[in-house]
């Protein structure tokens, strides 16, 4: 079944009322949120030099970050952490994650502290001969059941520009053909970044992934408060009429490619939340771009994610990096979880007026959402 | 059996049809060729009526009175929906 215009406006014509119905039901009552994904930076350390992130050029400015990451040890402490028990995702990130020493070494303490959990690491993935020793000494260790998210902001040289380094989109592919023949059960998902430069180019990179088989996600870049990075964006009309074009073209191609409509007409609907999660994503990252939102009253910042830095800081959100809540190497976790900062903070979220849009943050408020107007087993 | 021109004639859905409520809108897809029928909010109406086993009189006269048309012409656009719908497949008597 081909996917038109009118197929993608009946689609989310009822994906939008399906989140107002479930964001209703959440306002009279939804189930408590429980901690349950937790974010670790091992390092500002990066051997790429994207143009929006401010970590790489860390280690230059503050001489002592190195020596004010987290050790080993603060790990197999915050592991221990009687608040973390229930968490059921672990992202590790950075900077470049795989550039500290002891990354395998923290890796297999949090799947050991978390053995049900899904795992990921970001990494930057454009050095293969690196990623595939890390990879390889994680396996001896017996951590073999891990995702790897990466960063694709564009083919060949655009995405060498946004990265900082010419050779990282050929790095990057020859990291792809390694995983793929020699750790084929690794899944490996890459996000794009909209930047004015390349905001006309997502709808190419977003068919790389798909034809690759990888996972695919885009968000529009933060200017992060409190953070330097080496340039900050702001945005044209032009500019945002082409990421909204992109970004409507790969709202067809999901409506197509997985028989949206029919998905909707024919079938019942609880079955395809995956979808409706997808779609709704990508309509309102349209939106976003237009400086709408906030979509939801409750993002559950404060409640569902740990965040924690290099140095370990705390905090809830990427976009409020800056508003820290308290320090894992000063204080125990749960402390510092349920200290009156923290609480403070979390007071300070709600309502939500945060215009955040960010595929860790917006998709499980979007499955929540979803699940609240479609339990399962449910007519809608 | 009673024949498309009888005015009280009932129908159903066809098995090869299903059908959602988005909105003030309905679509209906006909599932052996993919089509799809997406209908404004009085053919909605008329839809839902006969399906809930309405005849096109009677989907007519409730036509009239929801939206106030003169009952001729909610007669002739009855009518001539519940052509279309068995036309296209989409309706079977009941």
């Amino acid at each position: 079944m081909t996917a038109s215009r009118e197929d993608v406006r009946l689609v989310l014509k009822q994906l939008d009322a399906w989140a107002a119905e479930g964001a209703r039901r959440l306002v009279c009552g939804g189930e408590p949120v429980a901690l349950s994904e937790l974010h670790i930076e091992l390092t500002h350390r990066c051997d790429l030099k994207c143009v929006m992130c401010h970590h790489w050029e860390m280690p230059t400015r503050l001489p002592d970050s190195v020596s004010r990451e987290l050790r080993v040890d603060d790990f197999r402490r915050l592991a221990r952490s009687p608040r973390l028990r229930g968490v059921r995702t672990v992202a590790v990130t950075g900077g470049e994650p795989l550039l500290r020493p002891e990354a395998v070494e923290i890796v297999a303490i949090l799947r050991a502290a978390f053995p049900d959990a899904s795992l990921g690491i970001l990494s930057n993935l454009w050095n293969p001969g690196s990623l595939r020793r890390r990879l390889g000494e994680l396996r001896e260790r017996g951590v073999a059941d891990f995702w790897l998210g990466s960063s694709l902001d564009g083919l060949g040289d655009d995405h060498d520009r946004v990265r900082g380094q010419p050779g990282a989109f050929r790095g990057l592919e020859a990291s792809l053909d390694m995983l793929k023949k020699e750790f084929p059960q690794t899944r490996v998902s890459v996000n794009f970044t909209i930047l004015p430069d390349n905001a006309d180019r997502l709808w190419e990179v977003y068919r790389y992934a798909r034809d690759r088989e990888l996972g695919f996600g885009a968000q529009f870049v933060v200017n992060h408060e409190g953070f330097e990075a080496p340039r900050r964006f702001s945005w044209s009309e032009e500019r945002l009429d082409a990421a909204a074009a992109q970004i409507d073209l790969v709202i067809e191609d999901l409506c197509r490619r997985h028989s949206a409509l029919e998905r909707l007409v024919a079938r019942p609907p609880e079955q395809s939340r995956w979808l409706w999660s997808q779609l709704l994503y990508w309509s309102r990252l349209r939106e976003h771009g237009r400086a709408r939102g906030p979509f939801f009253d409750d993002c559950m910042a404060g409640r569902r994610w740990a965040m924690i830095s290099a140095e370990g800081d705390v905090f809830f959100c990427p976009n409020n990096k800056h508003k820290v809540v308290g320090n894992v190497r000063e204080r125990d976790f749960d402390a510092v979880w349920d200290g009156p900062q923290a609480e403070r903070r979390r007071a300070e979220t709600l309502p939500c007026e945060c215009r955040g849009w960010l595929n860790c943050i917006a998709y499980p408020v979007v499955d929540r959402v979803l699940a609240a107007a479609l339990p399962a087993g449910a007519a809608a | 059996m009673k024949g498309k021109s009888d005015p009280d004639a009932r129908w159903k859905a066809s098995s090869d049809a299903a059908w959602r409520r988005v909105g003030e809108e309905i679509v209906v897809l006909h599932l052996p060729s993919s089509e799809y029928f997406t209908l404004n909010e009085t053919a909605a109406f008329v839809w839902e009526a006969l399906v809930g086993g309405a005849s096109a009189l009677l989907a007519a006269e409730r036509l009239s009175r929801a939206y106030d048309v003169e009952p001729e012409r909610a007669a002739r656009d009855a009518r001539a929906l519940l052509d279309q719908f068995l036309d296209a497949g989409l309706l079977v008597a009941r």
